[in-house]
């Protein structure tokens, strides 16, 4: 049945291509991922990224929460 | 910048540009949904046209989009990323003037979109609408923006690429190529052209972009800024960074594929549907992965949600997220699209992911931004909570409204009696009952709007109680990241090389016979096997590798740019080549050569006179395919209301193609022939006088406006240069024709005592609708429009 309807129409074999190369890279990301191979003491490093220390100058207040107004 | 010592420098932010684009997201929000509310009243009532033809519902939709999307979430986008670009990579932008450059070129793209669409001047191509000369801008600001944040990347101080940025990446790369590719077209004049592509081809460009354009313009850039700011107010890292990397690789990698659902049931083919449906419930993976992420990283801190109206506004905005990546799937299932499709359902789907998703998210960085960057607390708490719960209720009775409305339209259109034919054939009725819901909508949109009123006075107050805040960074003066270096032998590293051996071999297979096929196959299934033991024996080698990737940003961009064209290639190539092989023009000796080609020579479309074309392009520019389809899916419910379903051939000459989206009025891909000239006349000039119940605005200009025949002789030559066979005397003689075919229609009109100009827009429109779902019409004779009877434009018999 699969062999019929793919000879029918040799453009048909591009679906299955891309969805054989999706498989094989989005199985290899996850498992590069949930097998643990990455360092997890880095992985955490890059994590707090976000938080790196700033100066804030020439301001009032520092920013943030607001006023029970 | 100046050097403090030996090791350290201060690096100074530029958040000028930051508050620049966050001051414009505000003012630009406010027009997007204060339009949005506009066109809500008129879909409620149509008296808010105001029998204006720049204030229509057809062009102003178009406006409200544009808007909402590409000002409104875009001009939050560029704050946002220029705001966390630069702390994470400890580094100002590398030039003030390209930033100044995006941003003043994005203001200027939106003011002439803001004009252009009222005026008329549109692509006809839902949010690809701009013209082309504002396309040409578009692409110019873009690559401006990609230098700058390419180049900051190059001179970065923190050598790990976080997660954020590689959303922007992908966004910045990916809406680059949907963008050209999904804009090529052919000009005419400096307000018009037309698209290179045509009917199912066009279709199935178009909605790689539309869809594209939610998920790398109001996806992943919503999602690196989740990844930053939700963070930054939760005050803790986000819960898994390793779900992060699966998240942004399997979501750019599958929502490139999921485009044909626009097209579920149409004429495109069927694998093409089939493909886009499987990879679109396989999106559900990635997004609720994401959504998950972000709830999660608030563990610990679920406390502030009672207080903070920040993460208030982020937690309901990934929410939103969660829920409306649930309901896009499941809408894209054939079967459920099937009742779905044109309805006001999907109204419902895209509001829960603007308003509750995109809005809320930008919301929230607002909150958390403008106090910092004008150095100050928010002006009132109160206020921010007061705009959440009011936005809440809103988008809430926006999206039920149009949930309930969207399936009891739904059924109702499909819903046949006991003899098997249509249970409610008068269309009109179904929108009368929509019109509780409709007002339902404008209540909500309008709560909502009146949130962001509260939104600007708060956030005015904050900014005038502080002042511009200068925010700097310590970083080593040796650290900074030399990007190129190592790029070569990344790239040709082992893990690489087996990656380009994958893709081309799977290249290979899908251009080999069935006697190569098998060895490829086996050959992939040994490159497979290598790599599972090179990952055994050198794990890691292969840890090192991808750490290198993470660090290389041209590696890293190029590896992000394949994921993309895969799915796109793998969906387009091969609908553009087989459209490609039916020919646009079937002759007698063609079929007798190949009698298979019969079946397609019936259906296949014949060019439009002029007059046809005039009226098609009017058609366009007046957006009317905001409210019709021209597109019959292959339902008894449908066919029976409509007529025959249609056929791939009947619209491969539509550049650009009409299939439409919704259906607030009928389908119109076989109106021809089914009222008289009369009654479009009538119909145009006021909807009410044929359906009393219709929304539809007035469109008396059609009257009064005349066109200029000589134009659309270029226009034909164009459409020749296309493909579309013309023949030199249809050339040369299409000013004849135009005014010959458009005299039957006058004299029509004149025998039931209505005057109209032969070369007035009416006459024009009404061409073209008769045309709609038929063959060629009469023309008349060149000179003579009594030669042939007025009546025959109502009654010829279709010659396919």
């Amino acid at each position: 049945m699969f062999r019929e309807i793919v000879g029918k129409g040799d453009l048909l074999n591009w679906p299955v291509v891309g969805l054989l190369i999706f498989m094989m890279i989005f199985a290899g990301v996850v498992a590069f991922m949930l097998l643990g191979l990455r360092d997890k003491r880095k992985l955490d490093e890059i994590a707090a990224l976000p938080f790196a220390p700033e100066t804030v100058e020439d301001n009032h207040t520092e920013g943030g929460a607001g006023n029970e107004r | 910048m100046s050097v403090t010592n030996t090791q350290m420098k201060t690096v100074i932010y530029d958040d000028n540009i930051v508050r620049a684009f966050s001051i414009v997201t505000i003012v630009w929000g406010v027009i997007a949904f204060l339009v949005g509310v506009l066109i809500a009243s008129q879909l409620s009532f149509w008296q808010a046209n105001f029998g204006l033809e720049w204030l229509s519902y057809g062009r102003l939709r178009q406006l409200h989009t544009n808007a909402a999307i590409f000002a409104f979430v875009g001009n939050g986008m560029f704050a946002g990323i220029y705001y966390s670009t630069q702390r994470l990579l400890k580094t100002r932008m590398a030039s003030d003037l390209l930033s100044k450059i995006n941003f003043w070129g994005y203001q200027l793209i939106i003011l002439a979109a803001a004009i252009s669409f009222p005026m008329g001047w549109t692509q006809g191509k839902e949010y690809a609408e701009l013209i082309w000369p504002i396309d040409l801008l578009v692409v110019v600001v873009w690559v401006i923006f990609a230098v700058n944040f390419f180049w900051t990347l190059a001179r970065r101080n923190e050598r790990n690429l976080y997660v954020a940025l590689w959303f922007y990446i992908a966004t910045i790369v990916t809406i680059a190529v949907l963008y050209v590719v999904n804009n090529l077209s052919l000009p005419t004049s400096l307000v018009h052209s037309y698209p290179i592509f045509g009917g199912v081809q066009d279709a199935i460009v178009q909605w790689w972009y539309g869809h594209n354009a939610v998920a790398f313009f109001l996806t992943t850039p919503p999602l690196g800024l989740m990844y930053y700011f939700l963070v930054k107010a939760a005050d803790r890292p986000v819960y898994s960074y390793r779900l992060s990397i699966v998240h942004f690789w399997s979501l750019i990698f599958l929502y490139i594929w999921a485009g044909p659902h626009h097209l579920l049931y149409t004429s495109l083919p069927n694998w093409a549907q089939t493909l886009g449906m499987i990879f679109s419930i396989m999106l559900w993976a990635p997004s609720w992965g994401g959504m998950l992420n972000g709830l999660l990283t608030l563990r610990g801190a679920w406390d502030k949600l009672r207080t903070d109206p920040v993460i208030k506004f982020f937690v309901v905005a990934v929410t939103f997220y969660g829920m409306a990546t649930f309901e896009g799937p499941l809408l894209a299932i054939k079967s459920v699209n099937a009742l779905g499709h044109y309805t006001d359902w999907i109204i419902g789907h895209v509001h829960s992911g603007t308003l509750g998703w995109n809005s809320f998210m930008t919301f929230g960085i607002l909150y958390w931004l403008i106090p910092r960057l004008y150095g100050t607390k928010l002006y009132s708490l109160k206020m921010a909570n007061a705009h959440f719960w009011i936005g809440t209720v809103g988008i809430l009775l926006y999206v039920t409204s149009m949930w309930i409305g969207g399936v009891s339209q739904g059924l109702f259109w499909r819903a046949l009696g006991p003899d098997g034919f249509l249970k409610y054939p008068d269309f009109i009725e179904g929108l009368s009952n929509s019109r509780a819901m409709y007002q339902t909508r404008l209540a909500g949109g309008s709560l909502f709007l009146l949130g962001i009123v509260l939104m600007i006075f708060n956030l005015i107050r904050t900014a005038r109680q502080g002042k511009p805040a200068t925010v700097s960074v310590e970083v080593p003066v040796a650290n900074r990241n030399r990007d190129g270096e190592g790029a070569l032998a990344l790239l040709t590293s082992a893990p690489m090389m087996f990656m380009v051996a994958i893709v081309v071999l799977g290249i290979i297979f899908g251009c080999a016979g069935p006697v190569i096929s098998p060895l490829v196959l086996a050959l992939f299934i040994v490159v497979v096997v290598a790599v599972i033991i090179s990952y055994g024996l050198h794990k890691k080698r292969w840890a090192h590798w991808y750490g290198l990737v993470e660090r290389h940003a041209l590696v890293f961009t190029i590896m992000s740019l394949l994921a993309i064209l895969i799915g796109g290639a793998v969906e387009i190539v091969p609908t553009l080549v087989a459209s490609n092989r039916i020919p646009l023009e079937i002759t007698d000796e063609m079929v007798a050569e190949n009698p298979a080609m019969a079946e397609s020579a019936r259906w296949m479309q014949k060019p439009y006179s002029p007059l046809e074309l005039a009226g098609r392009d009017l058609y366009i520019t007046e957006g009317c395919y905001s409210c019709h389809s021209q597109m019959i899916r292959p339902f008894r419910h449908e066919v029976l209301r409509y007529g025959d379903y249609s056929r791939l051939e009947e619209s491969l000459l539509d550049h650009p193609f009409q299939w439409g989206s919704k259906r607030t009025g009928l389908d119109l891909a076989r109106v021809g022939g089914k009222y008289d000239n009369l009654w479009h006349y009538l119909h145009f000039m006021d909807p009410r006088s044929t359906s009393p119940a219709s929304n539809m605005p007035a469109y008396s200009h059609f009257k009064t406006k005349t066109l200029d025949p000589a134009v659309y002789t270029g226009r034909m030559r164009a459409l020749g240069k296309l493909g579309t066979p013309y023949s030199d005397e249809d050339f040369a003689l299409a000013e004849q024709r135009f005014l010959s075919q458009g005299k039957l229609i006058v004299d029509y009109l004149a025998g039931n005592d209505v005057n109209v100009e032969t070369n007035s827009q009416m006459v024009a429109m009404i061409a073209y609708m008769q045309r709609l779902g038929r063959g060629p019409q009469p023309l008349g004779a060149p000179g003579d429009g009594s030669a042939l009877d007025a009546g025959a434009a109502n009654t010829a018999t279709a010659s396919r």
